[in-house]
Formats: structure tokens, sequence, C-alpha cells
């Protein structure tokens, strides 16, 4: 893994979209370097479509997102070779082997590492040789994960990681994630459902609810004040009704 | 460097697919000329552009359904690679492979036409082939953009209506050229074989920058 690098936060700004009855409403945020933030919410809370409109990916109506000075609309290379994302689902081309699609993405990052992605894709157990098409869900996440990590950005933006993933690799994957933010000092926001995962690894909390953002605190202190009795199941649903 | 690669990706996955499109045109071409064979002198050379626009379709239907089987235009568009470079590829992917097999489908009936097998004209020329080419092309971008742009729904209706404007132009085409007062150009057109090329290359660069707009401000993928 690459040593620590001093970064600028993914600042949000008043992001909003509307997609036939749905509509995110002036999203703000901050996602800080050396630090792994949760996105959590219900299912079609938003959190997708924030993902995809943070990396450009759908048309935002308003608002901005800017990471280091770069725009992801104007500047959207600049700001696409700066942030890792891994998708809920799998978007890959069945035809190609593993080793074929890892040397495909390769080439599109100016500072992929080679050694990296060979020890991700031992480490996961993933052969070079088989076609995406005939991997199990679980080892195209983790295929997902070697391409999102290996180009070493400075931010990770990640919808569902341990979707799909069994018991081990899910906490593997998490324990990954806490490293790549707290010993390398990248930026995490990765969205999920499941309260277990935000308590085990994340610092900060975002509730995202019918398109917007319910809450955004600081899980320590969160603790901190409340004191021992505190439960994020209870927080959640107090706020997410 | 990025619409090189993604060009590369495209011919890889369809490097299966050319050969066997190309013995199956040639089968078709054959297959045709057998049932009419007293007329073929007169509809060889159309016949052979004939088949070869299905394959400009199939060729554009293989490398749009490699997207869309598996939403990939949803992958590619989260790499650090401008939309404006996904549809150069694209197009570049298919003009490269309809390309290739109209020169293989000319070279063969080359062949057989200085054989004596083809006692037909016209004699293939550079501007034949030229004008040849860029009609496919044209075809080829014709489709690509329709599932550049829409989604599969829309681009299984889409063309229906297009069609149906273009017949209405080339039916209606002297009335039009008179209420517009187009028959210098047009006589202009038909005297300067370039320039008549040069329009139908603004029509697909036309077609590309419609596409790369599209794209950026497309918000569902198929």
């Amino acid at each position: 893994m690459a040593a620590s690098v001093a970064q600028d936060p993914l600042i949000v700004d008043r992001l909003g979209v509307r997609l036939g009855d749905f509509q995110l409403d002036n999203i703000s945020l901050h996602v800080e370097p050396a630090k792994v933030t949760a996105l959590l919410g219900h299912n079609g809370a938003g959190k997708t479509t924030l993902c995809r409109l943070i990396m450009g990916i759908v048309r935002k109506d308003s608002g901005t997102v800017s990471l280091g000075g770069f725009d992801h609309w104007r500047h959207e290379k600049e700001f696409k070779q700066r942030v890792g994302f891994l998708q809920e689902e799998s978007y890959f081309y069945n035809g190609m082997t593993v080793g074929e699609f890892v040397a495909f993405v390769s080439r599109f990052y100016r500072h992929w590492n080679r050694e990296l992605s060979q020890h991700l894709l031992r480490s996961f157990n993933l052969p070079g040789d088989k076609k995406l098409g005939e991997l199990s869900r679980g080892s195209c996440v983790k295929v997902n994960l070697v391409v999102t990590l290996a180009h070493e950005p400075r931010v990770l933006l990640l919808d569902e990681p341990t979707s799909g993933l069994d018991p081990r690799a899910c906490h593997e994957s998490l324990r990954l994630l806490q490293t790549i933010a707290h010993e390398e000092g990248r930026a995490v926001l990765f969205s999920t459902h499941h309260l277990h995962e935000v308590e085990q690894i994340a610092d900060r909390v975002i509730l995202l609810d019918r398109g917007r953002v319910r809450a955004d605190e600081s899980l320590p202190s969160l603790r901190r004040v409340a004191g021992p009795s505190w439960s994020l199941e209870q927080y959640y649903l107090e706020r997410v009704p | 460097m990025n619409i090189f690669f993604l060009i590369a990706k495209d011919i890889r996955l369809q490097r299966h697919f050319v050969l066997p499109l190309m013995l199956l045109e040639i089968a078709a071409y054959f297959a045709y000329a057998l049932q009419v064979p007293s007329q073929i002198p007169g509809v060889a050379f159309g016949l052979l552009h004939g088949v070869a626009l299905i394959a400009d379709f199939l060729i554009c239907y293989r490398t749009m359904i490699a997207e869309e089987k598996n939403r990939a235009m949803m992958f590619i568009r989260a790499l650090p690679v401008s939309p404006c470079e996904i549809v150069i590829a694209k197009f570049g992917a298919n003009f490269l492979l309809v390309g290739l097999n109209i020169s293989v489908l000319l070279a063969l009936w080359g062949v057989a036409h200085a054989l004596g097998w083809l006692q037909v004209d016209p004699h293939l020329t550079i501007h034949l082939v030229g004008a040849g080419l860029t009609y496919h092309w044209l075809n080829n971008a014709f489709f690509v953009t329709i599932s550049l742009v829409f989604s599969s729904e829309g681009a299984l209706w889409v063309p229906f209506p297009l069609l149906f404007v273009l017949m209405s132009v080339i039916l209606n085409f002297r009335r039009i050229e008179v209420a517009l007062n187009l028959q210098s150009f047009v006589e202009s057109l038909q005297h300067h074989d370039l320039a008549f090329l040069a329009l139908l290359w603004a029509v697909i660069g036309a077609l590309v920058v419609t596409c790369s707009w599209a794209l950026k401000r497309k918000r569902v993928f198929a």
C-alpha cells in the first residue's frame, strides 16, 4: 500500500436532481480525508443516485462537486483520476477474462499500481484467466474492488461495497477500507443499509432519507455525548421514520 | 490514447464475429444471385451493397449490445474518459469493422470480376470504393447514433419515423429542390463528387457531435 498523502476533502454543495417522482434535494456534505464516512439509508433513499451524481454519471439539475479544485463536470477526467468508484452492480464485459479486464482498466489511469492490483487479485483468490461472466456475484464485487483501489484514488466512493460478499470477504473488505482511510489518509465514503458495518468502521455517518440528508454527525462525538447507552439503531430510527 | 484503448476493447470483443459475418454475407450474396441468375448483370453491384447494409446494422448491434448487455456503459462512464472520447471510440470501432467488412467484400468482388466470374460493370475504381465505404459508414453512423442517444426500446422505434421522413424527402426531392431554390447547389454537387462526399462526412460529423452532447446529458443508461 502507498504512503500517507495530504489531501483535500470532496466537497458536495447543494447537489440536486429530479428523476421522475424521486427528488434528491440540495445535498451538501464534505468527505474528509483520513476518515471513513458512511452514507446510511433505507432502500430507495437516494444513496446510489447520490453516488452517481457525484461521479457525474447522471446529469444533475443543480449544485457542484469538487475535489482539490477539480469540478466533477467541467474537469471530468481529472476528477475521475482522483476518485475510485465502486458501483453496487458489476457492470462488466462478460466476454473478458479477469486479467484482460484489469489490464483494460489500468490503461486509463496515470497512477495505476500494478503491484497492488496483482496483490489484491492474489489475496482475493481471483483467477486471472477466468471470464467475468463465469464469476459469482461476490467475485465480481472483488474484481470491482481491485480496479477501484489499484489506481490509488484520493477519494473512494463505494456503493454498497459488501453486497454479495461472504462474511469473511465482507470483514476483510471493511478492514481494508479502514486501513486505506486511517493509515493512508484517503477519504472513504461508502453507502450501506447495514448498521453493523457503520458501527464497525465509520468515523462519521450521514443519514439519507427520501432524497434528503437527515443527519451528518461524527460517530465518536455522538457516543461521547450520549454515553455508553447510545445505539446507532435507535439514533437511526428516531431520525429516519 | 483513451480513444485507442476503447476501440481496441471493441475490436477485441468482436474479433470472433467478423469472419462468420463475412462468410454469411458471401453465402447470402450467392444465394440471392442463384435465385435471379438472368438479372445478375444489372443488380450484381447493388446486391453486394444491399447485403453489406445488413452487416452495417449487425456490426452496430454487436458493438452496442456488448455495452448494453451488462450495462457496461455505466462502468465506462465512471472511468476518466470524456463522453466525447467514448462516442468517437464507438464510431471508430464501428467504422473499422464496417471498413474491414466492405474492403474484403469489394476485394472478393474485384477478384471475381477479374477472373471473369462476374461479367458485369462497374469496374472497381478508387472513387467507387470511397463512395461505397462512405455510404456504409453513414448507414452505420445512423444506427450507432440511434442506439447511443436512445434506450433499447427507443432505438427500436426511432428509425421508422426517421426513415419515413427520409423516404418522403427522396420521393419529393424535385419539389423540395424547387421550393428551397436548391437547383444550383444540387447541380454543383452532381459535378463535384468530392464535395458530395464531404457533405456526407459533415452529416457523420454532426451525428458524432449529437451523440457526445446526448451522452453527457443522459440520465438513464441501458
